[in-house]
């Protein structure tokens, strides 16, 4: 074969791939601003209308840009998601949104202009996470994508975020201690320090706290508490995340005993927030219902206690604790669960076992010895 | 060289098998009636109030004897059997909660189920001695020990129904040999287990007509094992009456519903009550017309079928289902073909109880102390209505349909006892 046909073949199969690439390089190009919108649990039933079809419903888009330090984003959803709580989810990482950064707000009337926090800086390439919480029948209109401007554009209604979480509070290597003035009483009268319970559902809420459950082994509560008429009452605490507000899904009761110097100590464990799936990544407030024992109550002492100094507060971790989760031990923390199950009462698994062991034995011998 | 087992061997592999099985099932599984019924019997030893209870009297003293004999080696932990109030005695899901999160979990549910395991085994023991022909008594033993039936309602719910099925056993035992006035003991004996017993009364009367007798020397005989059935019966309450005790110590002043429901019975308020006498006055009928068999035939057959009519029309605790097992079970004896009944039985029951269920039985609270989801579905009910139910065919429907193959496979197994088997009838 010649060096010039060789060189032809050569410049066909160059052009060839050239031309293949184009191709390919055009179909790719001309469906990338339907791909920059995702949807979950939402069914397109038109080219701009979505139903709700699920427990988690949201959009990612690639909002236009106006300008980098923006301070608005117009959003227009239509009528059906008016006093809907929604949440904006602005710092990913391919798509997996961070916790830690949100925006929450309702919107009264569309369209919208969400104020957004003066030191945030968007790119070409951002993209958000638009969550439709608390809403199981709504339908979103989507007819253009939101915007980032520097002005509220058209009649836009400004909307103030009802709660900003630009970044999050982690917890140091030291426990800390929770202000107790600022826990909120419910059919509870007088203060976190000194109260008596008022009526049949008492509880203190604590303030906002956003932290990472990272690090966070558990809280300790320190309480004053009345005598009561029966030995045994219950201490429930209940603590809302990122996922869950205050449910009994997501609750832990101690059963302590009547103490005799009218001082509870006790321990939570929350260590599994951060360890179990789904886990939960920011905790978000907590809430600890009381017994309805008449008297004088206090509240000493509340304290996030982080992992490195679970040894000082093991001993105030109850015995009789039910955890109920939204979370589930998967994996190797199941198989570690199920054995700390059997060594918790090793007497027993060893006797267990070998029980099994001597009635197989005594089953063969006695079969043989029936021959 | 292959040599085939005796019959020595069979019951011992097949005990030793059906006992590794129990054990291997007793200390993962629980329910909450299990844990309320322990509260219950801790609450009498803590309080010394042994001669007050006088609800289901024979089962509640096996318990205490044998929870007693469990003090040796379970350490209580501290409130977690204690009652604040025993009228109140049925658990909460918070109390259940602390139960199955205790650290002596499986050494707890070990011990409370070992009265079951006593007395189901003994019953296994008496069905073999009370069949002759070796390969129907064989299979009857197979049934009995690895029926899920009877598994489920003891080892997995944790419920006391083999004492009683014991006792009835142990009744059908003497009858077979013709002794009537044990039997008519150890049937009232059954009485103070479970109250549904009280069914069968009017058929093991029947059973005791010996129609070739004399009518007076019969009259003799009903009247002294009536009256057997009843002092037994009644002895206990009106000794727990004359010491003192106190018989409704467990039981809720404000429950209103046994009033309630009388009433509704007699008024048509349940759609099964009148559908179940009609039938059962037609087995009595049969069971007269049958009366050149003997008294054992006779009880056994009419039983097996009592309880096909209860089940047929009525649809109660998913553990139920376990008084089904015994009765078909030793009609064998008499050459009955009750293996095929029993198959279709076991499928009915499973799915009608996958379908009717509550988060008790067969999903989350199963094997609650290792894992509330034990089979990976969460509340199957719901995971029928996401996955398999559609318009036309919802979970209701579903229900219905089971409910429905129930009472054809009850039809089924009626129709196997009734059938007449003339090269095993056993003379008067």
């Amino acid at each position: 074969m010649s060096l010039k046909r060789i060189s032809m073949e050569l410049t066909a199969r160059s052009c060839a791939w050239v031309l293949l690439a184009a191709v390919l390089s055009a179909a790719l190009f001309s469906g990338s601003s339907i791909a920059q919108t995702v949807t979950n649990d939402l069914t397109a039933t038109s080219s701009d209308h979505y139903q709700i079809t699920g427990d988690d419903p949201y959009i990612i888009f690639n909002p236009k840009q106006q300008s980098e330090k923006a301070r608005y984003l117009s959003i227009d959803l239509g009528s059906h998601l008016t006093g809907v709580p929604l949440e904006v989810f602005f710092s990913s990482q391919q798509d997996l949104f961070n916790p830690y950064y949100k925006i929450s707000f309702t919107v009264s009337s569309f369209p919208a202009a969400l104020q957004l926090p003066t030191d945030i800086t968007f790119t070409e390439s951002t993209r958000l996470r638009l969550d439709i919480n608390q809403c199981q029948d709504c339908s979103i209109n989507l007819e253009s994508l939101p915007v980032l401007s520097n002005q509220i554009i058209g009649s836009a209604t400004m909307v103030q975020p009802s709660r900003l979480q630009n970044g999050i509070t982690s917890l140091a290597s030291n426990s800390v201690p929770l202000n107790i003035r600022d826990w909120q009483l419910n059919d509870l009268s007088g203060e976190p320090n000194n109260f008596k319970i008022s009526a049949g559902d008492p509880f203190l809420v604590s303030p906002q706290l956003t932290l990472s459950t990272q690090q966070l082994a558990g809280v300790y509560f320190k309480l004053k508490v009345p005598k009561s008429d029966v030995i045994w009452n219950d201490y429930q605490l209940f603590y809302q995340t990122e996922r869950h507000t205050f449910s009994a899904q997501a609750s832990s009761t101690f059963r302590a005993a009547d103490s005799a110097n009218g001082i509870v100590e006790f321990m939570f464990p929350l260590d599994f927030l951060s360890k179990e799936q789904p886990s939960d990544a920011v905790l978000e407030r907590i809430r600890l219902d009381i017994p309805g024992i008449s008297g004088n109550w206090a509240l000493l002492e509340a304290r996030l206690v982080h992992q490195g100094q679970l040894d000082d507060y093991l001993d105030k971790i109850p015995a009789q604790l039910l955890e109920i989760k939204q979370q589930r031990a998967t994996g190797l923390s199941l198989i570690k669960k199920s054995l700390l199950n059997v060594f918790a009462d090793i007497g027993f698994s060893i006797s267990y076992l070998l029980l099994l062991i001597l009635s197989a034995c005594f089953l063969v011998r006695a079969y043989r010895a029936n021959r | 060289m292959y040599e085939p087992m005796n019959n020595r061997q069979f019951l011992i592999a097949a005990l030793g098998l059906g006992i590794l099985l129990r054990f291997a099932l007793m200390p993962f599984f629980a329910h909450v009636d299990l844990f309320s019924e322990a509260r219950r019997v801790f609450y009498v030893l803590e309080n010394d109030y042994l001669f007050d209870n006088g609800h289901r009297f024979v089962v509640f003293y096996i318990e205490v004897i044998f929870a007693w004999f469990s003090t040796l080696f379970i350490n209580v932990t501290d409130g977690l059997f204690h009652l604040n109030d025993p009228t109140q005695s049925v658990s909460n899901l918070v109390d259940y909660g602390f139960f199955l999160n205790d650290p002596n979990i499986y050494r707890h549910l070990f011990f409370f189920k070992l009265p079951y395991l006593v007395f189901d085994i003994a019953t296994a023991l008496l069905i073999w001695k009370f069949i002759d022909k070796p390969e129907h008594r064989k299979i009857a033993l197979l049934i009995w020990l690895f029926n899920p039936l009877t598994l489920f309602s003891t080892y997995i719910f944790g419920r006391f129904e083999v004492i009683s099925l014991f006792f009835l056993m142990a009744s059908a035992l003497q009858l077979k040999y013709d002794r009537v006035f044990f039997a008519s003991a150890l049937f009232a004996v059954a009485l103070l287990c479970r109250e549904i017993n009280l069914l069968y009364a009017p058929f093991l009367l029947i059973a005791l007509i010996d129609f070739k007798d004399h009518w007076f020397r019969n009259v003799i005989t009903l009247s002294c094992s009536a009256a057997i059935v009843a002092a037994i019966y009644l002895l206990p309450n009106w000794l727990i009456n004359l010491t003192g005790g106190d018989t409704q110590l467990f039981i809720d002043p404000s429950a209103t519903q046994p009033h309630n429901s009388l009433n509704a019975l007699l008024s048509l308020g349940y759609y099964w009550f009148y559908p179940i006498v009609i039938s059962l006055a037609v087995l009595a009928i049969y069971q007269w017309e049958i009366g050149a068999r003997a008294k054992a035939e006779r009880f056994v057959l009419s039983a097996s079928v009592v309880l096909f009519i209860y089940f047929g029309f009525n649809v109660h605790s998913v553990h139920y289902a376990a008084w089904l097992v015994l009765f078909p079970i030793i009609s064998m004896q008499y050459g009955k073909k009750v293996v095929l009944p029993f198959m279709a039985l076991f499928g009915v029951w499973l799915v009608l109880w996958l379908l009717k269920t509550d988060s008790g039985v067969f999903t989350l609270f199963l094997a609650a102390p290792l894992t509330t989801d034990f089979i990976g579905m969460g509340y199957f009910p719901n995971f029928f209505r996401q996955h398999i139910a559609t318009d036309t065919f919802t979970l209701h429907q579903a229900i219905q349909l089971m409910r429905s193959i129930f009472l054809v496979v009850m039809g089924f197994f009626a129709y196997r006892i009734l059938k007449n088997e003339p090269d095993f009838h056993t003379k008067s």
